[in-house]
């Protein structure tokens, strides 16, 4: 059923680009991973306005954790009210986890749709559809090589002068890219060394890059390909969406190498948001408190022209 | 601060996404099965069958194992993907980790190795055949003649793609398939070419050689008489399916199936059709036959037994669906049996009785 369901489109959406751009499965690949990064759009997005949203909260989650520091279930009602959800601060893994189910479907038709042994190939031929590709037996082998890389074997590229020492290129770039998508999603949080959130936030950056790399390690390269244009897909779209909070500095690297990276410093931090409720025991205007709640607008009623 | 007990819960439920994260995609990834089917071959009264483990020679009457290669697991000597080739007293084996072994077909013993010294991170296609004191091993899309008695490189020749199918050889004259959809004709003690052509399809299986013609299965929907001189077609065969396996050649017939489950027998001079009968599934390998019964096994694990005559099915079964779901290598039929080899599951070999399919015996591979 996982296979009919799943696998079997994907093989054939990846077979039909492979013709349509000229018989090359890397260009497939990436349009594929391009095409779910839009139609999962809609989730994504959301998800990362939540978060967009609980980063502005930050300097406020601030002062009341500072605020009501010997009295958790007051801290606790203050944060609910102006509006902190701590459920929501997952929302930096949950595209990745919507995600997995079809990472599976895309890793199984990458080995479907380029048949390496005897045994995909019987599984291929199995998987595509006869009225789709009557001429199927054109499209056989599968061209799946991308300069050195074999794309259903994990990446490595022998140097002359390293010849027992493969060097994984494209798993670097899957844990850079990660890195940078991730660092992306959890800027620098005001809040204090002990915060569980900052804490959870700190591990899913090196967890998630880490965690990428050791999968883009093991398996073939083409899901590497998958992972480098869904994490650069994903920085694009985050960055649009998060445009007026950020912009690009740089991260050096050892050998002079820099990297684009997410730098919140350079652009003056939003505004909090008028969701913000000012304790009412602070006076408003008072240093360190946010703008004063917006006044009510009067409900509307009907025939009042509007 | 938040609460100890919020930041608990956090923690908890970060480990959590990320197991199942983790879980998930390395239970949908990882190969929990052989990439390669066992292959066997019938000689001296053994049956020879390399696995993904071991190579095993099993006493055809009694089902008892006589030798193994390598004793002992060894991943270094593992992914033996294509069929043993026997010739001049050696028996050739070849593994994916890019190396050929000879080994005594009595005891088993290693002989000699060659080791490919091409650097691939992959676990490689490999092909083998033998005859006049050579063997043809083709690791990847590389062909070479190796020396049956020492292993020593005597010429190599380089494909388009990488060579599914061993070469069928002749006294003279090797003929090559290559998945670039080729057929070349080398020669045997040079490697020299001598004539190539296409065809429309990919060739992933050995051709059948008989007399002065192949017949060339391909990846595309026909079955080719070619002439073994030039290269020309004598006549073209339309399938159904996909050809994959080698034909079976008589003296006037030949029999196959395709890969959606039909199985041929035709006129041998004119290619014209004398029955088809259909099977459960795609049928990989090549027919057996023995006295008038002609046997296919199919990748969704059946077995049927034909009238070779008429095509009329004379009995099916279902193997055994825990440990043979998948039958993709050829059977052989000899001694009142018929021996099915099994892709995964926990027997390697089955021994059925031709008349009724019963099973005599089965194999299961020494536990480790």
């Amino acid at each position: 059923m996982w296979s009919q369901l799943i696998v079997y489109p994907f093989t054939n959406t990846l077979l039909l680009l492979y013709v349509w751009l000229g018989h090359s499965f890397t260009a497939a690949l990436i349009v594929l991973t391009v095409g779910i990064r839009i139609l999962l759009t809609p989730l994504t997005a959301r998800q990362q306005r939540t978060q967009i949203q609980m980063q502005e909260l930050q300097p406020e989650i601030k002062r009341i954790q500072e605020k009501y520091k010997g009295e958790p279930e007051k801290m606790q009602k203050e944060l609910l009210k102006i509006g902190y959800n701590p459920a929501a601060m997952l929302g930096g893994c949950l595209p990745t986890l919507i995600q997995f189910p079809i990472l599976i479907g895309v890793y199984q038709s990458i080995l479907n749709a380029i048949p390496s042994t005897p045994l995909q190939m019987m599984d291929l031929y199995h998987a595509v559809y006869p009225w789709l590709f009557p001429n199927f037996n054109d499209l056989l082998p599968v061209n799946r090589y991308l300069i050195w890389m074999d794309l259903t074997q994990p990446d490595r590229i022998y140097l002359p002068w390293l010849p027992d020492l493969g060097i994984p290129i494209l798993p670097i770039f899957v844990v850079l890219t990660t890195l940078v998508q991730q660092k992306m999603m959890t800027p620098p949080s005001t809040a204090d060394a002990n915060d569980a959130s900052a804490q959870m936030q700190r591990s899913m950056m090196t967890t998630m890059p880490l965690m990428f790399g050791f999968f883009a390690l093991q398996f073939a390269s083409g899901l590497s390909i998958y992972f480098i244009t869904s994490n650069i897909a994903g920085i694009g779209q985050y960055a649009f969406l998060n445009r007026a909070k950020f912009s690009w500095g740089k991260l050096s690297l050892p050998g002079g190498i820099s990297l684009p990276w997410p730098d919140y410093t350079t652009k003056p931090a939003a505004k909090p948001r008028p969701s913000v409720v000012p304790p009412p025991d602070n006076p408003p205007g008072a240093p360190g408190t946010p703008p004063a709640k917006p006044k009510p607008r009067k409900p509307r009623r009907r025939g009042d022209g509007a | 601060m938040i609460t100890t007990r919020a930041k608990h819960r956090f923690s908890k439920v970060r480990l959590r996404v990320i197991a199942l994260l983790a879980t998930v995609l390395l239970a949908g990834c990882s190969p929990a099965t052989p990439t390669v089917w066992p292959a066997a071959t019938l000689h001296d009264g053994k049956i020879l069958i390399a696995s993904s483990q071991a190579v095993f020679a099993i006493d055809a009457t009694s089902g008892a194992q006589v030798w193994r290669f390598p004793l002992e697991s060894n991943s270094d000597l593992q992914a033996f993907e294509t069929a043993p080739a026997v010739n001049a007293n050696r028996i050739t084996v070849a593994s994916g980790k890019k190396l050929v072994v000879a080994l005594d077909p009595a005891t088993g013993v290693e002989a000699w190795r060659y080791t490919d010294p091409n650097q691939l991170t992959k676990i490689a296609s490999v092909s083998l055949s033998a005859a006049d004191g050579r063997s043809y091993a083709a690791i990847g899309n590389t062909l070479r003649a190796l020396d049956n008695q020492n292993g020593t490189v005597l010429w190599q020749f380089t494909g388009g793609d990488e060579f599914w199918g061993a070469p069928a050889t002749s006294n003279a004259t090797i003929y090559v398939p290559n998945m670039d959809h080729k057929l070349s004709a080398l020669d045997a003690e040079t490697g020299a070419p001598r004539w190539e052509r296409s065809f429309p399809g990919a060739l992933a299986a050995t051709p059948a050689l008989a007399d002065a013609a192949l017949y060339v299965g391909t990846l595309s929907r026909s079955l080719y008489a070619v002439n073994t001189s030039n290269g020309e077609d004598i006549w073209v065969h339309e399938t159904q399916g996909f050809v994959w396996g080698t034909p079976l050649v008589t003296a006037d017939r030949i029999y196959f199936g395709d890969l959606d489950g039909v199985v041929y027998c035709v006129n041998r001079s004119s290619g014209s059709e004398i029955w088809r009968a259909t099977s459960s599934g795609s049928v990989r390998g090549t027919p057996a036959l023995d006295g008038d019964k002609l046997f296919v096994v199919t990748d969704n694990g059946f077995v049927h037994a034909f009238n070779a005559g008429s095509g009329t099915p004379a009995w099916q079964l279902e193997l055994d669906p825990k440990n043979a779901e998948r039958l993709l290598d050829s059977p052989i039929a000899a001694n009142g049996l018929l021996y099915i080899s099994a892709y995964n599951g926990e027997h390697l070999l089955y021994a059925l009785l031709q008349d009724s399919g019963t099973t005599s015996w089965f194999f299961p591979p020494v536990t480790e």
